[in-house]
């Protein structure tokens, strides 16, 4: 029944009641909670009964007394009837009519609180008799079966068909109340369907009452996609989409919606951030289906819509996940070149919650979460094996050329390695890594109000969380609050109004890198004699200093400090929708945004950086800045829609137009004298030489775009799109770019010659588009600009410094996509699958280039449109149900995302091949220090490069390795540097598994990645270029070569020489994530009722639980990965 | 079906959004928004002045600095020193790489931002200041192609015009440019003269001097571009230029006659006019600015000078500091004192080069100035001049076109010059007075006129002369012809 009213959702949506909000997913729940909660208000009236051999009309009349309702009707063909037996205990009034008549001449009907008797309308008489004789043989197993029929919060379900299988006669639907009553015998098997739930079948076995649950079908508000410009239904669309409902979100009870999407579309990658492990302030990188673009000016990120307007990514981030109603992750052209050139890199469409009608409901969400520090990746030495180590590699022996100071020297390493072995026997072996993390515990609260009546709907919402980070005192802390108002005059009008106020506080940790805490020597204590800070380690003497410099950098913490960015958000959305006709709607919606981020910085002067600097007034720095961003957009769309026969078509035309700034100013300050007054004004100076930097980003763009949807008989689908985008920014002479899409899908399973029973569904679509990304266009590109600089004039004329050279023919780049695919069912719902191929092509890629210098630009460059990428990939989602016991109400569901993306550099610009020798990064010796990103034509974008290697030579303990020629060698050259290997994974994406038992669901989802290459930074540095004055790896110990002979991994233990990547370090990794496990528990309708509640809901899960690696690596460098336990409580009354 | 129409025709007044979409980030200035008025191509002239007025060229090697290292006014420097390769012509090392490429890239990013102007010229085409505007752009180009032509281009004397020289760039342009001839050059430079000098014909200089302002009230928007023309591209610095090109092309007939009419040009304002003796009495006078035709303003020549010439008072020698020290005994006997045309009063030798006490070194005291007297102070904005094209070399371009055909007049141009140095002693001809011993003397003149001024080794290339150092240097054209940076031959290649 719901899913009639959403063909595009939008035919006959200006009519109904419910739809006029114009959201279609939210209306599908909305609607069912709304007669959810009418029905259930109406009390089923029953009967108790008890009568032998007793003629129909006495029986009437007692049911009439006992029910209090009135009887009216042809009385005399009473007469005619046959006595009956009946025994009833509370049997429901129609379930207790309908059996009493079924083998009566007489139809006894309930409406209106009366029983109305009516003649049979039967077969003619003459069969009569053949059929009794029939009858007379079945009679004794034939009888009425009745029972009631509800969905899994045991709300009674209104026209439900309940069908005896294998009998065309015997069909029924239950009525307002949920019952039902039809004529069975013992062996029959009963089938109970209706739209939008999973049908059941039961055996009788004999059984006279039998009550059915209903389970809702998983996909039911899969059912339909938003684009953020329209509604398709899934079964129209022609291209893929993921979508994600809240009932999805609230299993996962995670705050973190990244991790809930790559969980649910293996297309969706987050970045595994192996430097930034769980920084709560440092954003995730994601793409979808690859990176479309590299370079200075590369940019993979989606966009993202809310409610049909662009936000920051941020947004996604901080956001409350209770207050989203949906989110729909649009991949390939039919729907992302709706955003024409802002789509290329895919599109998320968040859609947030409507307020219900009616009732007024208050719904508390309390979500407490612990996180633990995960150090497992971290197998330091400890004090007794650093200090061997230490010998080991010669530290203590002086190897100065005079002698006489060698002597001197010698005293002191052996005054310095009798105190470190004393501080060992006296038991010191500081687990440095301990130092700055902690265990937190953090909760988040979400409060939400709703209700409404005649027209007018609202809700307002509120959420905090201040979620803390592992490393000690960081933490972000999240506030959200939202006010929605709806008011509708039906078949006229519909006004929305959202408004929503964001604040979010980073606060960093004072503690820094934690890098800085796997470095610090084990023997080293953390507190001098006194109680306070040890502030340096390693002093050898007044005029030596030991080895690298290290300080302590608690000290460093125990100082004054600030890192904070607090940013603050505050949006409004109107949208008026506007019926004109039975055709035409006319939407309008506004929207505008002011974000306010406000940065500090304070860096005490004690601060161990400034050691060696005298001058007062260089110590200590404050920065502090503040960016303001001010948003409008107006959208007007036209919307025509109509159905003709088998023909469907509907037809849009939106104008848009856009207007931001972002403007900004921050300055530095230095100069304090003490950490008790952090404030600018207490600085002594500006930094020298520095003005405050501004930020400037104005932008205005327009875009007009036509849309078609066109269906034949559900069969055929045909999708359209054209657009055309205007923009500031990309100079007068290319302000208008023209994006298009094409697309067809097939809905095999509607037509006649391919039913049957296997494959019940198969719908295959194809299509192919253009679209783009500006994120990071901008006017410098395309126009020359100019600087204005204290000091730089010509005697007293200011002059005009040009700064940098525009080039107007530079346009955005533009993405070119082809996909192909398919939705398939078996046996029902047993097994889906979805599989899609696509081939996705970057062309003109914004490029810096570098010009000779007689071409005069400054800096000697330019853009222009130069490159070439393409992502060509597969991506595959089977679902499967292992089991559906729908008597005991239990099922178990498992999931498996396969994709597989390659990307290729087709086309290499001047760009990148300067890039490849800039990126090179060397440490002050001129060592490579890690491979870096290399780009070569024809290759993938992430392909590792180092010099073959093979291996320790047993003799020396040094590394071998191949040069150009295949000859063999000691020195490591970087031009004998090969393509090692590629990062991107032969496989990636998820697994799953959800078991559901009554209210009970139980949910794991895990992220795998099968064969992409690695640099195992580890081995490298902290195994070989450990420079042994800081503690490392244990390996260093145990693996390094000591002795001739030895068939070691590593080079000689005493060897200090820098290593520098060699394929010895490229490992293939796979790993298995286990990102997260639910178990929920909704609360039976019974337990609610006992409490006045509408929804009782406990969670429980747990983030990042495990991960297994073929490569052993140090994970978090920067800053710890944790684990997260999340527990979660619903309440809704 | 009228609510549609209505509906249609709110989505169509989206439709009119030009204007809307012009706007710019304020952070910094774009073109579009800069070239709006006078004031943005005053600004942007300004920046092209600046960037020929900074360190890596006027403000410091193109004129005292790297350029004058390469004819030995200087002590030997010593291997540590910044210029020592340049200083011996060895080019192929990094350090004198990177002081020829700055040298080629700053002309070329002066050339762009004048070419970015005249892209833009017509946007203020009914302005008054027009004519200046563009003429300055122009007259500009050509100057700092000419620049060019010098340095990387051929000795005309040596190879003639014909071989490869520098690229000319008329335009904004995103191809590169291929090298010209050295008379292509040549024909493009005297075509952007001609344009230039019809431009400049009505310039200020002509009527208000060579210093003067014609902003006349302190409330009216400042004006640069009738404010001290002889620091901005004029019409005598275009016809001094046109005598320069001739010259250097060895057409010197036509470069005595541009000449000549400069010279009378000049001398009908007297703004611009020969120095004389009590000139030297003031500080400011020592550079003799009364002399220029073009000049740039070097507001931060008080910071780079003290980088390149120590104080008098600094007992620093030469050895291995990183200052510029003249070869005083060898100039002072070979070129200043030289028997028969030298002399002791030569104001150039007693103000230009002192100590404080002979057991000091020598300095060259040309650019010490009181470092602490600021450009704003009307006073002392002559100490932040600097000289680039000065009415002596005009005389002596004309002197040079008569050396063959009119030797007489030549010496008449000599002496003059001679005298307003103070060197009272003519120098005659006589009718065994040989062409050479003409121009060898004209050419002595030069040398004493131009120590540190940046100019003297063009025109030894120009003459493929050998250079007068100790030791002598032969003429070759590995010496004269800078050789061209890698990178501009790496991403401009010629075939």
């Amino acid at each position: 029944m719901k899913k009639n009213f959403y063909r595009y959702s939008l035919k006959n949506g200006w009519r109904e009641l419910q739809k006029d909000i114009g959201r279609g997913t939210a209306m599908l729940l909305f609607s069912g909670v709304f007669m959810a909660n009418v029905l259930g208000g109406a009390l089923a009236q029953t009967v108790t009964l008890k009568e032998q051999k007793a003629s129909l009309h006495q029986v009437l009349e007692k049911i009439r007394k006992q029910a209090n309702v009135d009887l009216i009707g042809d009385m005399t063909l009473l007469q005619g009837a046959k006595p009956l037996n009946i025994d009833i205990r509370n049997g429901d009034l129609k379930a207790v009519l309908k059996e009493i008549s079924a083998n009566q001449p007489v139809e006894l009907s309930f409406q209106n609180n009366t029983i109305i008797v009516k003649k049979k309308a039967t077969a003619p008489a003459k069969t009569v008799s053949s059929v009794e004789a029939v009858q007379q043989t079945t009679v004794q197993q034939e009888y009425s079966l009745v029972g009631t029929v509800t969905d899994e919060q045991g709300k009674p379900l209104k026209g439900v068909s309940v069908k005896l299988l294998n009998s065309s006669n015997w069909a029924s639907t239950t009525g307002e109340d949920g019952t039902y009553s039809v004529r069975t015998n013992k062996q029959a098997q009963v089938q109970f369907s209706m739209l939008g739930y999973e049908p059941q079948t039961v055996k009788v076995d004999g059984r006279n009452h039998i009550n059915i649950i209903l389970r809702q079908k998983d996909n039911e508000i899969e059912e339909t996609v938003v684009t953020g410009y329209t509604k398709v239904r899934r079964e129209n669309f022609t291209g893929a989409a993921t979508v994600v409902t809240r009932k999805e979100l609230e299993k996962f009870n995670s705050n973190n919606i990244f991790t809930v999407l790559q969980a649910l579309d293996p297309s969706f990658k987050v970045d595994e951030r192996v430097d930034v492990g769980s920084n709560p302030n440092a954003l995730p990188q994601i793409n979808i289906r690859g990176v479309s673009s590299v370079g200075e000016y590369s940019n993979s990120k989606p966009l993202i819509i809310m409610d049909g307007f662009e936000v920051p990514i941020t947004t996604l981030y901080d956001i409350d996940v209770n207050r989203i109603e949906s989110i729909s992750i649009l991949k390939d052209a039919s729907s992302t070149s709706l955003y024409g050139s802002r789509g290329g890199n895919g599109v998320v469409v968040i859609e947030t919650r409507l307020p219900k009608d009616g009732k007024f409901t208050v719904t508390y969400d309390m979500k407490p979460s612990f996180s633990m520090v995960d150090l497992s990746d971290y197998n330091l030495m400890n004090a007794r094996e650093k200090l061997d180590y230490e010998k080991f590699a010669g530290l203590y022996r002086s190897k100065g050329i005079n002698p006489d100071f060698n002597h001197i020297e010698q005293e002191f390493y052996d005054n310095l390695l009798t105190t470190r072995e004393r501080n060992i026997q006296e038991g010191v072996d500081t687990y440095w890594l301990k130092q700055p993390v902690r265990n937190t515990f953090s909760v988040n609260n979400s409060l939400r109000m709703e209700g409404g009546g005649a027209g007018v709907r609202y809700s307002l919402e509120g959420s905090y969380n201040d979620f803390k980070g592992v490393m000690k005192e960081s933490g972000r802390k999240r506030g959200n609050a939202g006010f929605t108002l709806i008011y509708r005059i039906p078949d006229v009008i519909t006004f929305r109004n959202v408004a929503t106020y964001m604040n979010t506080k980073e606060y960093n940790s004072p503690y820094g890198s934690f890098a800085a805490y796997t470095e610090l020597n084990p023997y080293e204590r953390i507190y001098d004699a006194n109680g306070g800070y040890n502030i340096r380690f390693g002093e050898l003497g007044p005029w030596y200093s030991w080895g690298a410099t290290l300080f302590n950098p608690l000290y460093n913490a125990s100082l004054g400090f600030r890192n904070v960015n607090l940013t603050q958000t505050l949006q409004n959305n109107t949208m008026v929708d506007w019926y004109i006709s039975p055709n035409f709607i006319l939407r309008g919606s506004a929207m505008m945004s002011r974000a306010t981020i406000q940065r500090d910085k304070y860096t005490s002067p004690f601060h161990t950086q400034y050691a060696n600097i005298v001058d007062a007034s260089q110590k200590g720095q404050y920065v502090f800045g503040n960016d303001a961003q001010t948003k409008f957009e107006g959208k007007l769309d036209m919307q025509y829609s109509n159905m003709f026969g088998k023909h469907q078509i509907v037809a849009n035309g939106i104008a848009e137009l856009r207007t931001q700034n972002e403007e900004g100013n921050s300055v530095t300050m230095n100069g304090f004298i003490d950490d008790r007054f952090m404030t600018p004004q207490m600085a002594l100076q500006y930094a020298a030489g520095s003005l405050p930097e501004s930020t400037s980003r104005p932008v205005r763009s327009v875009g007009f775009l036509g849309s078609l949807f066109y269906t034949y008989d559900n069969r055929y689908n045909v999708s359209g799109t054209l657009r055309s985008d205007g923009a500031s920014i990309y100079g007068s002479q290319n302000r208008f770019g023209t994006f298009w899409s094409a697309g067809f899908s097939h809905n095999m399973h509607n037509e006649e010659w391919f039913k049957n029973d296997i494959v019940t569904r198969f719908r295959w679509y194809v299509n192919t588009g253009t679209s783009s990304t500006i994120n990071d266009f901008n006017v410098g590109m395309v126009s020359t600009s100019y600087r204005f600089i204290t000091g730089s004039n010509y005697y007293n004329q200011y002059a005009a410094i040009y700064s940098g050279q525009g080039n107007p023919a530079v346009r955005w780049p533009e993405q070119q996509e082809k996909s192909i695919g398919a939705d398939i069912g078996i046996l029902g719902d047993f097994l889906k699958l979805n599989v899609s191929v696509y081939n996705k092509t970057t062309n003109r890629m914004i490029s810096k280039t570098t010009v000779a210098p007689s071409y005069g630009f400054a800096d000697d460059y330019f853009f222009q449109n130069l490159g070439k990428v393409q992502n060509k990939g597969v991506e595959t989602m089977a679902n499967m149900r292992v089991l559906n016991n729908t008597v005991k109400d239990m099922s178990w569901y498992i999931s498996l995302g396969v994709a597989q993306n390659r990307g290729t550099l087709k086309e290499i610009s001047n760009e990148l091949r300067m890039m490849n020798e800039s990126l090179v990064k060397k440490d002050e010796k001129g060592n490579v220090i890690a491979p870096s990103k290399y780009y070569q034509e024809g290759e993938s974008l992430s392909i590792i490069r180092a010099v073959p290697s093979l291996g320790i030579d047993p003799a020396n303990g040094r590394e071998l390795f191949l040069d150009r020629n295949g000859d063999v060698t000691y020195t490591w050259q970087a031009n004998n540097q090969v393509v090692s290997g590629d990062e991107e994974p032969d496989l990636f994406g998820s697994v799953g598994t959800a078991f559901n038992y009554k209210g009970l669901s139980i949910q794991l989802y895990g992220n795998y990645s099968i064969g992409g290459d690695t640099f195992n930074k580890t081995l490298m540095n902290k195994i070989e270029n450990n420079n042994p004055y800081k503690n490392a790896d244990k390996r260093v110990l145990e693996e390094r070569w000591k002795q001739p002979g030895d068939q070691a991994l590593y080079k000689a233990i005493d060897d200090l020489t820098a290593t520098q990547p060699s394929s010895r370090f490229v490992q293939k990794e796979s790993f298995l994530r286990l990102s997260s496990i639910n178990i929920n528990y909704s609360f039976s309708n019974v337990t609610l009722q006992k409490y006045k509640l509408e929804r009782l809901r406990l969670n429980f899960s747990m983030n990042d639980a495990f991960r297994w690696s073929t490569v052993r690596m140090e994970r978090g460098v920067d800053y710890p990965y944790a684990r997260e336990f999340n527990l979660g409580l619903m309440i809704q009354f | 079906m009228k609510k549609v129409l209505i509906a249609i025709a709110l989505l169509v007044g989206l439709s009119s959004c030009e204007k809307f979409l012009n706007v710019n980030p304020i952070n910094k200035a774009y073109e579009e928004d800069l070239f709006k008025d006078r004031s943005g191509f005053e600004a942007a002239l300004g920046g092209a002045y600046e960037s020929l007025a900074s360190d890596t060229l006027y403000g410091r090697d193109m004129k005292y600095g790297l350029m004058e290292t390469l004819v030995g006014s200087y002590s030997s420097l010593s291997a540590g020193h910044k210029y020592y390769r340049p200083s011996r012509y060895e080019y192929n090392y990094e350090e004198s790489k990177k002081f020829i490429k700055e040298i080629w890239s700053k002309f070329y990013k002066t050339i762009n931002q004048v070419n970015v102007i005249l892209k833009n010229i017509d946007h203020i085409q009914s302005d008054p200041s027009y004519n200046l505007v563009k003429g300055e752009a122009i007259g500009l180009r050509a100057f700092a192609h000419f620049q060019l032509l010098k340095l990387f281009g051929p000795s005309f004397a040596n190879e003639g015009g014909a071989g490869l020289a520098i690229p000319y760039k008329t335009e904004v342009s995103f191809q590169g440019v291929k090298f010209s001839t050295g008379s292509e050059v040549i024909r493009l430079l005297k075509k952007d003269l001609i344009e230039a000098r019809a431009l400049l014909e009505n310039d200020p200089i002509r009527t208000q001097g060579r210093g003067e302002t014609q902003n006349q009230f302190d409330y009216e928007r400042y004006n640069s571009l009738i404010d001290y023309r002889v620091i901005r591209m004029n019409y005598y610095a275009i016809i001094a230029l046109q005598a320069m090109v001739a010259q250097w092309e060895g057409d010197l007939a036509a470069a005595g006659t541009f000449a000549e009419e400069l010279i009378a040009e000049v001398d009908k304002l007297k703004s611009i006019r020969l120095a004389i003796n009590t000139d030297f009495a003031y500080l400011g006078n020592v550079r003799l600015p009364m002399e220029s035709v073009f000049a740039l303003f070097t507001n931060k020549l008080a910071t780079y000078v003290p980088k390149s010439f120590v104080a008098l008072e600094s007992s620093t020698s030469a050895g291995t500091s990183p200052y510029l020290f003249p070869n005083y005994s060898w100039l002072n006997t070979n070129l200043y004192n030289k028997s028969g045309s030298g002399s002791t009063n030569d104001n150039r030798l007693t103000n230009w080069f002192s100590r404080p006490n002979t057991s000091y070194p020598w300095k060259l005291s040309k650019y010490l100035f009181d470092f602490t007297k600021p450009y704003t102070d009307k006073s002392y904005k002559i100490f932040y001049e600097n000289k680039v094209i000065s009415l002596h070399t005009i005389y002596m371009i004309a002197a040079e076109s008569y050396a063959s055909t009119n030797p007489t007049k030549s010496f008449a141009y000599l002496n003059k010059v001679r005298n307003a140095r103070n060197i009272t002693t003519d120098l005659s001809y006589t009718s065994s007075t040989t062409e050479k011993e003409t121009k060898d003397l004209i050419f002595d003149e030069m040398r004493k006129e131009n120590i540190a001024e940046g100019y003297l080794f063009t025109e030894y290339k120009r003459l493929f002369r050998a250079i007068d150092r100790s030791p002598i240097v032969q003429p070759k054209k590995e010496i004269f012809n800078l050789p061209i940076p890698d990178d501009e031959l790496l991403f401009n290649p010629q075939n």
